[in-house]
């Protein structure tokens, strides 16, 4: 143990051990039950219909085994033990026999729920796995069909909870609640007629009793929920600080600050602490609760039982037969009340998972719409009077006009928020604009089929995105039908084949959102040649900013020379060279076009763009 | 997010069993006083539960009796029995009443059982918990270099975990399970032996089978859940790249791919359920079994009458009911034979972690107050290497005046970042050694050595928190000017003003996204903001672009008033800027110079400065700077 410091902790830290401020709020675990939304579910579930209806069956079937058991031992405790003689009268056998065939029928009925539960346990998987699969790929193919600005608006985390979280909650009602419903309902109603054959008056004053059971675990149940969320909650504060605090542990050395985030870290823990404290005291109550009731419908038995016997209506084998069977009748109340709120728990789910679906993407092919025929080297982009904004209220681009001849290179120069890669997300029609036109080639960009579009743009973007796979994988990536030495001759054509070639595993070597083992540049040619082998007409490119190792970047630069190529390209330039060799520039500021031509021109004209390059010249050579 | 994959944790030297085991109960001993009021509660539970069957059992033969009167009379316990002029309906409430007491007093014992549990296995890992974390911020970057993120952060969450579940699933549960059927037992043999035997005989091979069946299916649900945690990354994936799958026309096949991916899951769930279906209806079968023995040999123990050897209906009814409670225990011995050799190995690891040696510590006697006048920085034949046998550093030799700007320069891999690691002692070097302000970087207390050293690494690293709090990281009582005053320095005020709080926005995994220029240049404010007689800049702006990093370069120097700056950097712009210039290579020094210097010579420098200037196509530049 080292000899921890005394660590005043600033009240704004305390703050965020309790709650991190700006954190995901979150959403509600428990929906309301909604007809409409059991609907839907229930059209899924249609479709399995075969397997629903075994699913329906063998619970049909479970219920009968598991009511059948307390039957069978009252049964045979009343003919044997209780009435031997009138045993020996009606079928002529001695009571040994009849325990002997009470027993046999206990085994049977042993081997019975061994095969009947384990086809339902198969069945009710299957039904809930091939619903799930059929959620999910709706989800999916929905996702995708949706507008850029739905993935602006929503953070990944609520769509990625939308495939995990909802989706194993929508599965839970599939597994548990239609086929628990229908069990131990069944159950309930044998369960009851057992009884009531046996006693009409005890089984009605226990019949009593099922509210109170049922409104007494759906009470504690909630409780229980919300309180081991807290405990959750409190676990993942810790998780998360761990997490932070062994990536950042070379910041927190650095900076000496072992003290306070030793102080901090301590606090979770008892914060930790102290939830699960109260959650063992709401569950230390819940556990005692079934047992109270169980005890108190005993002593109801018992003594009211004892009472009918006086009187002659009951004998002891009908008491022993109460006995046996309450105890299935209240397990099946209890699991009947959690299922109310694992239905509700899959409402919340389900709402949020339709909400989705039912989003409608705006950009979607007009039945007019055209493909758009492939001709010559690049296409010929026209922007008349465009303007555009994320919101209909905030416009990012106001009346832009520009043509891009075909196979010329149009470089956008201008700070950070002027509009540059919005007019790079128009002419991939990622956005739709609110006034104005796009042409393509003379057609009106969305009279142009989206497949069409998309399959003559290529796009590389500053953040060089790979998926998950090899090097091969992601070149690939932009046509799929490539074969290997299509993807190398494409790779050759940038003159980066080799690079590729020396990576650990050559072509075959392994990126990913952070791969590791291969370099920001190298990653940068990777999607430089994705976007040579599709062979676009049109190229759009945002450069990145960053500053790799010199030798590098030399590579960078003449991959691109040869990728642009040929093409029509739209070049969010960060480099001096990219803007020079441009056939034209367009300098944007807040939304506009307030200068355009070439280098030489530009400069000749001595305006902003003359500023912002002898700005760049002298903040980057000065000494 | 790296794709998940299938985690083998290579154990080598593991502990051995004696060991881990008494380390285990040592922990658990300094609770010992809590831990023997659990025992004590548990016993008292078992014997409250026969107590209230055998309440039961005697209602029964009372009825029983009553109904039939060639039936043996009720058996009252310890020498009690009802006065004799007691009717029936009387005596019935008696048992009635005595078997509602017991359950409450039950309630009670349960409610505090639980309670006093927690409590136990909370003290236990909270003291676990902040033990590891103190260990885990000590430990040298070594120890972060060479384990993999995702298993230290297992370490102190899951293994955890598997020590608290050690302590609760298998050293309290089974006191329970023992006891309990220790208690039953006891008590059962007393009534009838062979009955007992014929009831428990089905208990062995539950637990075999449960045993097997969790040895069989575990590493299905590992690879279920490994299955499913490949979708979701592939989805998300395809969220975060919606944008080049759209550019390039590809959703259909990326949707393809995720429904592949979720066949995949959906098949090899169904398949576990075949196993589930074979395995898991079994314990439940059994015990229908046990049942069918107890009809059948316990009915004829009923028959043949007590005289006989045999027993009456309400001793049957107790077994019945022991036997449903013992029904629960087989589960429980199953739960602990199956997690006990995982908490084990979590404990196990649990233990190497708080084993592992610090090897950064500050000597007595060491310089303690936090410098704040200009310091000297000298390498001196230094030779460090993260492999002692394979030396990334060589004999490293040179001094940095108080003041003075030292850039580093090299390929990828020569040792830049390093040689900036060992001054503010990230590690020692093997051999020679590293002067800040003319003491030896080990003879400073830690502490105060690493805050007067203000560092910006190449990764930038921001947490997932305010503006604010990140930016006074390492000086949380900063008033809100001297913040500013940091990040003006850094050149990030246009950072503060995009976000929409200002200053109190949350940034990090949980906030907005920043890019990494931004994200660099809040890092260059957190160390700023220490205004510290010495900065590192460990290619801190590779991710700004050449204005922004001139525009911070600039008020770095106006604000350095005698500061000694490191930096590794690759633009020309600011290699021009430092007093002295070092090439690194291989580990060692090629040379050292200004750029004037450098650029003369042949060299490492010169070919990066020529094509650096030839792609710039900097004709404004002097040609004489290019050609000497």
């Amino acid at each position: 143990m080292s000899k921890r410091r005394t660590v005043v902790i600033p009240p704004h830290l305390t703050a965020l051990v309790q709650a991190p401020k700006g954190a995901d709020e979150k959403e509600p675990e428990f929906g309301r039950f909604k007809w409409s939304l059991a609907r839907r579910l229930v059209v899924y579930m249609w479709r399995h219909r075969g397997v629903q209806l075994w699913v329906l069956f063998y619970a049909v079937l479970l219920a009968g085994v598991n009511s059948a058991l307390p039957v069978v031992i009252t049964e045979t405790i009343r003919w044997t033990i209780e009435s031997p003689q009138k045993l020996k009268d009606t079928f002529n056998i001695t009571p040994f026999q009849g325990l002997g065939i009470g027993a046999g029928i206990v085994a049977l009925l042993a081997v019975a729920f061994y095969i009947v539960m384990g086809i339902r346990l198969i069945v009710i998987n299957r039904l809930a796995e091939l619903v799930v699969y059929d959620i999910r790929h709706d989800l999916f193919a929905h996702v995708q069909s949706l507008d850029m600005s739905f993935f602006d608006r929503t953070k990944l985390g609520r769509i990625l909870s939308r495939g995990t979280g909802d989706i194993a909650a929508v599965r839970n009602a599939v597994v548990h609640v239609i086929p628990r419903t229908v069990l131990h309902t069944l159950m309930m109603v044998f369960l009851f007629a057992v009884m009531f054959r046996y006693d009409v008056v005890l089984a009605f004053i226990l019949l009593g009793a099922v509210p109170v059971v049922y409104l007494a675990n759906t009470f504690f149940d909630r409780r229980l929920t919300t309180v081991y969320r807290t405990v959750q909650e409190s676990f993942s504060r810790i998780t998360s600080n761990i997490a932070e605090t062994v990536s950042g542990i070379r910041v927190t050395q650095a900076f000496a600050r072992e003290h306070i985030n030793a102080a901090l870290f301590e606090g979770l823990c008892q914060d930790h602490r102290r939830n699960n404290m109260r959650a063992a005291h709401v569950h230390g109550l819940y556990i005692p609760m079934f047992e109270l009731c169980f005890a108190v419908a005993t002593v109801l038995i018992i003594v009211v039982g004892a009472w009918r016997l006086e009187q002659g209506h009951m004998s002891t084998a009908d008491l022993i037969g109460f006995l046996l069977c309450i105890g299935g009748f209240f397990m099946s109340i209890i699991i009947i009340a959690d299922l109310y709120n694992i239905t509700l728990q899959a409402m919340a789910g389900a709402e949020r998972i339709f909400a989705l679906l039912d989003t409608r993407p705006q950009i979607t092919d007009k039945a007019e719409a055209e493909s758009l025929p492939r001709t010559g080297n690049g296409a010929r982009i026209e922007f008349r009077n465009v303007t555009f904004g994320y919101t209909a209220e905030r416009s990012v681009l106001h009346d832009v006009s520009f043509t891009a001849e075909p196979g010329r290179t149009i470089a956008l120069v201008g700070h950070t928020g002027s509009g540059k890669t919005s007019i790079v997300s128009l002419i991939c029609r990622l956005y739709a604009h609110q006034s104005g036109d796009i042409l393509i080639d003379g057609r009106p960009i969305q009279n142009i089929t989206l497949a069409s579009l998309h399959s003559q743009t290529g796009l590389v973007l500053q953040d060089n995105f790979l998926f998950t796979g090899s090097v091969m994988d992601n070149i690939r990536f932009a046509r799929p039908d490539a074969t290997d030495d299509q993807v190398r001759a494409a790779c050759l054509a940038l003159d980066c084949l080799e690079v590729f070639e020396a990576l650990p595993d050559g072509l075959l070597t392994d990126v990913g959102e952070r791969g590791t083992g291969i370099s920001l540049g190298q990653r940068q040619l990777v999607t430089f040649a994705r976007a040579m082998l599709a062979d676009p007409r049109i190229l759009m490119l945002d450069e990145a900013t960053s500053a790799v190792d010199t030798f590098t970047e030399y590579r960078i630069q003449l991959a691109l020379e040869k990728l642009m190529q040929g093409r029509t390209c739209i070049v969010v330039a960060h480099r001096l060279s990219t803007v020079r060799r441009a056939d034209q520039i367009l300098v944007l500021d807040h939304g506009r076009i307030i200068e355009r031509g070439t280098h030489d021109q530009l400069l000749a004209a001595d305006a902003r763009y003359a500023t912002l390059y002898n700005e760049f010249i002298r903040l980057t050579s000065e000494g | 997010m790296p794709p998940p994959s299938e985690e083998t944790e290579p154990s080598p030297n593991s502990m051995p069993l004696g060991i881990l085991l008494r380390r285990l109960f040592a922990l658990a001993w300094r609770h010992r006083a809590i831990a023997f009021c659990a025992g004590l509660i548990t016993i008292a539970l078992q014997l409250l539960a026969i107590l209230g069957l055998s309440g039961q059992g005697i209602a029964i033969d009372l009825i029983h009796h009553r109904a039939s009167p060639d039936a043996p009379a009720p058996k009252w316990p310890f020498g009690f029995a009802p006065p004799a002029d007691w009717s029936f309906m009387r005596q019935v409430l008696l048992i009635g009443g005595f078997i509602l007491a017991i359950t409450l007093i039950t309630s009670v014992f349960r409610y505090f059982g639980r309670v006093v549990d927690e409590l136990f296995v909370q003290q236990c890992v909270v003291d676990l918990r902040t033990t590891i974390y103190d260990k885990l911020q000590r430990l040298s970057f070594r120890f972060f270099d060479t384990h993999d993120t995702g298993q230290i952060i297992n370490r102190v969450t899951g293994d955890t975990q598997a020590v608290r579940s050690f302590i609760q699933g298998v050293m309290v549960r089974s006191v329970v399970a023992f006891a309990s059927l220790g208690v039953f037992l006891v008590f059962m043999l007393k009534q009838h032996a062979m009955l007992t035997a014929a009831c428990l005989s089905v208990l062995p091979f539950q637990v075999w089978m449960m045993v097997r069946y969790g040895r069989k299916t575990k590493p299905m649900f590992t690879e279920q859940a490994r299955l499913v945690d490949v979708l979701i990354h592939h989805f998300s994936e395809s969220i975060a790249g919606v944008r080049v799958i759209r550019a390039f026309g590809r959703e259909k096949e990326t949707v393809a791919k995720l429904d592949s991916k979720s066949a995949d899951a959906r098949n090899q769930r169904i398949s576990i359920a075949k196993d589930q279906g074979r395995y898991q209806p079994l314990v439940q079968a059994t015990n229908m079994l046990a049942q069918a023995a107890l009809v059948g040999y316990g009915g004829y123990l009923v028959l043949i009458g007590e005289g006989a050897g045999g027993i009456a209906l309400g001793t049957l009814w107790i077994f019945r009911g022991l036997l449903e409670q013992l029904a629960g225990q087989a589960e429980a011995i199953v739960q602990i034979i199956a997690s006990t050799p995982e908490a084990l190995a979590g404990a196990e690891r649990v233990f190497k972690l708080v084993d592992e040696p610090v090897t950064i510590t500050s000597r007595p006697n060491a310089r303690t107050a936090v410098a704040d006048q200009p310091l000297a920085v000298a390498f001196e034949n230094v030779t460090f290497g993260y492999d002692p046998e394979r030396p990334v550093l060589r004999d490293i030799t040179f001094s940095a005046q108080p003041g003075e700007t030292i850039a580093i320069v090299g390929p990828t891999g020569s040792g830049k970042s390093t040689l900036l690691s060992l001054i503010a002692r990230f590690h020692d070097p093997q051999a020679g050694r590293v002067t800040i302000g003319n003491t030896d970087a080990r003879d400073w207390e830690l502490h105060a050595l690493r805050r007067s050293i203000g560092v910006v690494f190449q990764e930038p690293y921001l947490y997932s928190n305010t503006i604010r709090n990140n930016v006074a990281y390492g000086m949380p009582e900063a008033p809100t000017e001297r913040i500013n005053d940091a990040i003006a320095a850094a050149s990030a005020t246009d950072v503060i003003a995009e976000a929409t709080n200002g200053l109190e926005t949350v940034v990090g995994e949980r906030g907005i996204s920043l890019s990494g220029g931004q994200r660099q240049r809040l890092t260059i404010a957190r160390a700023m903001i220490l205004r510290a007689p010495i900065l590192i800049l460990d290619d801190a702006t590779g991710a700004v672009d050449a204005v922004t990093e001139s525009t911070i370069q600039q008020s770095l120097d106006r604000t350095e008033a005698g500061r000694t700056t490191f930096v590794v950097a690759h633009r020309l712009s600011t290699l021009r800027r430092a007093d002295r210039i070092i090439v690194l290579d291989k580990g060692e020094i090629a040379d050292i110079g200004t750029h004037e210097d450098l650029i003369d010579r042949p060299g490492h420098y010169r070919a990066a400065a020529l094509i650096q200037l030839a792609l710039n196509e900097s004709e404004n530049l002097d040609a004489s700077e290019v050609q000497p």
